[in-house]
């Protein structure tokens, strides 16, 4: 082709006028072919948010795998133990007198089921009937004791051992395997001297609540939760925008600009907003045992580009950086022991930390780029409600996904995905910890 | 408030291609290619094919453009470079047999005035210049938009020279009658 575009032989009017025509002709293009083409240029490199993705979930894993060693340790520790003591006979567990009273000067667990889930069940039932044949025969013993006591000196055979052992599995698992439990050794009787039977002598009628510990009063949880969300993407492509005029100001940056030009939400036919990302911490308490309240701090990214094809060309972005405090009351409306679900509702209130504006306008072969970084002026209210799921990993430390609904308020914010749709579905994932 | 307005202009765009910068390429790519696929479309007219052949002239340009000389405008040797490839892309699907046939279009049609072309708009014209086989497409955006001379059409299409011109000479007739057609 030639530079000066001039033929050898003379153009005719009409090609020359439809060169005329074409010769500056321009046309739109999405936005998704440079997203292509940036791909096939820069194969190797990452996205940075797809790397801190990456990564973060790699972490999270293996902090979630480091920890499960330890509550394995301590698991397998103590099911060895009642393996151990499964597998003896019954007839051996008729100890001589001795060896059981030295036994008897250490709390001791007997008799668990092999596997740690099946257990709590067969423990209870176990220990429920032992208590009850205990008490009998305690009841019975006693009574013959106190006769005897007078008459007899010889030793009465009372066996009594009550091993107050709480394991912390069971702590976690229920609020019944936080009680204390009675756990008998041995049903063969055991001879305790006259000192012991004084003792047992002064206990109130006997009854199988009277081997429990007064119950404890019931711990409230803290929970205390990492979490990651998004959602509520769009794109708009309109060339006066009419719709979004009701949004407020169309200003893009809130500041005099008597050096250079910053355009308005107007001048562009085409607006990406992007789906918002928020990490927060928050801690959740137990008020009731019906109640969760729930707040701490969260952080939202959100931004807006802008994008004008026509007889001018130019784009711009616009990020938002927000700091949020959340508020929400949780209700348990289903739960068992490694699953829970809740109902949460309640309301945010956010301060706009940074507002960072970069416009380019592509004027002939030059590029005029300004860069505008303002405060955020007021606050930014909304609502929400999740029905929120979460699975128990281990002991303390549980995964929860919430679809959330949320509603922003129009507080005169600056353009983003919350001023385009004010109801956003989102989804919140994370991590919560039992402290 | 800070606020900062920097202008940058070509040759610091070319030299941060050169250094294979992103921020360079894209702004490069910013500044071309809505006329670049203005050009592509002129001459495959379907849409997705011509953001194919965006996509790869932009990568020829990228990493072709340590050979730039800095002689003779920018704009030109980027436009050369996309219409190279959508020449490729045509050669490779065939799409260039040309008609032999000379009984088409032997009606008289009278040169469009000036007039008439300023009734209808570019997006128009381009139109109807779609609607042109691939061989006529071809011949007229070489010879009557980018210029080229029907020597130099002949050896870019391996054609000889009259060819090029009879083709050429279709072209326009029926560009013509569509145009007046559009106007009816």
């Amino acid at each position: 082709m030639k530079d000066n575009n001039k033929h050898i032989e003379p153009q005719d009017p009409f090609s020359e006028l439809i060169k005329q025509k074409l010769e500056g002709h321009q046309m739109p293009v999405d936005a998704d072919v440079w997203k292509q083409l940036e791909d096939k240029l820069h194969k190797k490199r990452r996205k940075p948010i797809l790397w801190w993705f990456v990564t973060g979930s790699a972490a999270m894993l293996a902090l979630l795998l480091s920890i499960q060693p330890l509550v394995d340790e301590k698991t397998n520790q103590l099911s060895f133990e009642q393996i151990e003591k499964e597998n003896i006979p019954d007839n051996k567990l008729s100890e001589p007198k001795d060896k059981i009273e030295r036994k008897n000067e250490k709390p001791t667990t007997v008799e668990y089921a092999k596997v740690q889930e099946e257990q709590d069940l067969s423990i209870k039932q176990e220990k429920q009937v032992k208590t009850s044949s205990l008490n009998k025969k305690l009841e019975n013993n006693l009574s013959e004791e106190r006769q005897t006591e007078e008459n007899k000196t010889d030793n009465s055979i009372v066996s009594r051992k009550t091993d107050v052992n709480t394991t912390n599995s069971e702590k976690t698992n229920s609020n019944e395997a936080r009680k204390s439990t009675i756990v008998e050794a041995s049903p063969d009787s055991i001879s305790i001297s006259k000192k012991n039977i004084k003792k047992l002598d002064e206990l109130p009628a006997v009854d199988s609540k009277d081997y429990s510990e007064p119950k404890p009063k019931k711990k409230r949880d803290w929970l205390l939760a990492a979490a990651f969300g998004s959602g509520g993407s769009s794109s708009v492509a309109s060339p006066n925008d009419m719709f979004l005029a009701e949004i407020g100001d169309r200003n893009l940056v809130k500041a005099a600009t008597t050096y250079t030009r910053i355009l308005t939400a107007d001048d562009f036919s085409y607006k990406s907003f992007s789906a918002p990302l928020s990490f927060g911490l928050t801690v959740r308490k137990e008020i009731t045992n019906h109640l969760d309240v729930e707040t701490g701090l969260v952080y939202t990214y959100l931004s807006t580009s802008f994008e004008e094809n026509g007889i001018s060309h130019y784009d711009a972005s616009l990020s938002l950086h927000y700091l949020g405090i959340p508020v929400n009351l949780i209700v348990p409306v289903w739960k068992d022991k490694k699953w829970e679900v809740y109902f949460s509702g309640g309301g945010m209130v956010e301060k706009g930390l940074r507002s960072i504006y970069i416009q380019n306008e592509y004027i002939g072969s030059q590029i005029i780029t300004t860069d505008a970084r303002t405060k955020i002026d007021g606050f930014q209210w909304s609502a929400n409600a999740t029905l929120g799921g979460m699975y128990n990993l281990y002991r303390n430390i549980g995964i929860y996904f919430e679809p959330k609904f949320s509603y922003y308020f129009d507080n005169d914010q600056p353009i983003s995905a919350r001023t385009d749709q004010p109801v956003v579905f989102g989804l919140t994932a994370g991590v919560r910890f039992k402290l | 408030m800070e606020l900062k307005t920097r202008t940058t202009d070509e040759q610091q765009l070319i030299a941060g291609c050169r250094d294979g910068k992103p921020w360079a390429q894209k702004a490069i790519y910013e500044l071309y290619a809505p006329a670049m696929l203005s050009v592509c479309v002129r001459y495959v007219s379907d849409m997705e094919t011509a953001k194919d052949l965006l996509q790869d002239g932009f990568i020829k340009l990228f990493t072709k453009i340590d050979s730039y000389s800095g002689m003779g405008a920018f704009a030109g040797w980027v436009r050369r470079i996309f219409v190279t490839t959508t020449l490729e892309y045509l050669r490779q699907t065939n799409a260039l047999k040309l008609s032999s046939s000379i009984d088409d279009f032997e009606y008289f049609i009278e040169d469009t005035e000036a007039s008439v072309l300023d009734k209808i708009s570019a997006d128009d014209v381009m139109v109807c210049i779609s609607k042109l086989s691939e061989g006529y497409r071809t011949v007229f955006n070489l010879y009557a938009i980018e210029g080229y001379s029907h020597a130099e059409i002949a050896g870019m299409l391996n054609i000889n020279e009259v060819t090029s011109r009879s083709q050429f000479m279709r072209a326009r007739k029926i560009l013509q009658k569509s145009i007046q057609d559009l106007l009816k």
